[in-house]
């Protein structure tokens, strides 16, 4: 169990169908929040951006707490699979928090004027996305593996101080950027016409983010293992597919 | 639920926030299609590699 080789098997098998839900649930969220979700009172069409902003913003922090875990395992046990994970969860999260940031930044300048301030909320979500760089950056540092991976899951846990700040940030400090659309304890401050395709797009990134940290996964797990019987044989295997 | 627009121009227009509506939606698709295809891509450029090293070996002997 939580073999490398395991978990390569049983992804494939998943694989199909997460990708199929992954483009289906996106589609739908961008159809119905490009067309079909009336406009903001205050910000018109700009609101739009909603449906990307706040699934990517949610997934580079949920993201970072899944690198930073992994990250620990792969410290703690020693497990190859929780290493593996670490590192592809890295640029994933980084092209999320990038993402936030681009479409924030977009979205800013019809509604604030400005596509930057450093307001708490942006800066800190900066932060996480040199957080993000920081860790890949680690990973490849030293020539020994195993060293490089232990200052990567150090950084990337002394960062997870940084996601309770993003979070909180807008309530702490006197910002520019609005108050969280959705809370954990509250109901959304959102019509449901405008909230059910944020909900469907949610579901939307959580899935991609699932699928494309699997695929990450499945090629690293191929890389690291490429001297191993069971690699060879599934290369030998696909060759003979292809050749028939 | 009803389509928001008029037609299509007026869907492309968004009332002047097309432009940035649409960067963001388009930058960040393109972002998500990498994140998906890159692995996918590595991952069969290695087995190719493999593949190659066998066959060689497998003339060797």
């Amino acid at each position: 169990m939580a073999s490398p080789r395991w978990f390569y098997q049983i992804s494939g098998r998943w694989l199909p169908l997460l990708s199929l839900l992954t483009f289906v649930s996106i589609i739908i969220g961008v159809i119905w929040g490009l067309g079909f979700a009336p406009q903001d009172a205050k910000q018109g069409n700009s609101f739009r951006i909603i449906y990307i902003h706040v699934p990517a913003s949610f997934l580079a922090l949920v993201g970072y707490y899944i690198m930073a875990i992994s990250g620990a395992i792969a410290i703690i046990w020693k497990i190859k699979l929780a290493d593996v994970v670490m590192k592809s969860a890295a640029p994933i999260g980084a092209s999320l928090t990038f993402i936030a940031l681009l479409t924030g930044a977009v979205w800013g300048k019809p509604t604030w004027g400005t596509y930057w301030i450093w307001d708490a909320r942006i800066t800190s979500m900066l932060i996480l996305f040199f957080l993000y760089l920081g860790v890949i950056v680690l990973q490849k540092a030293y020539a020994a593996q195993g060293l490089s991976n232990k200052a990567a899951a150090l950084l990337a846990l002394v960062g997870t101080i940084n996601i309770p700040i993003i979070y909180k940030s807008v309530d702490w400090w006197y910002t520019l950027h609005q108050p969280a659309t959705i809370k954990f304890t509250e109901a959304p401050s959102m019509h449901p016409d405008m909230f059910q395709p944020l909900l469907i797009m949610i579901i939307g990134f959580y899935l991609f983010y699932v699928t494309a940290l699997i695929v990450s996964i499945r090629a690293e797990i191929i890389f690291r293992e490429r001297n191993t019987s069971w690699v060879k044989e599934l290369a030998l295997n696909l060759k003979d597919k292809r050749s028939i | 639920m009803m389509f928001q627009f008029e037609d299509f121009s007026d869907f492309i227009y968004m009332a002047g926030h097309g432009q940035y509506v649409w960067t963001a939606y388009s930058v960040s698709l393109i972002i998500m299609a990498c994140i998906f295809v890159m692995p996918l891509l590595r991952k069969k450029n290695i087995i190719q590699k493999i593949q190659k090293k066998i066959i060689k070996k497998s003339f060797l002997l």
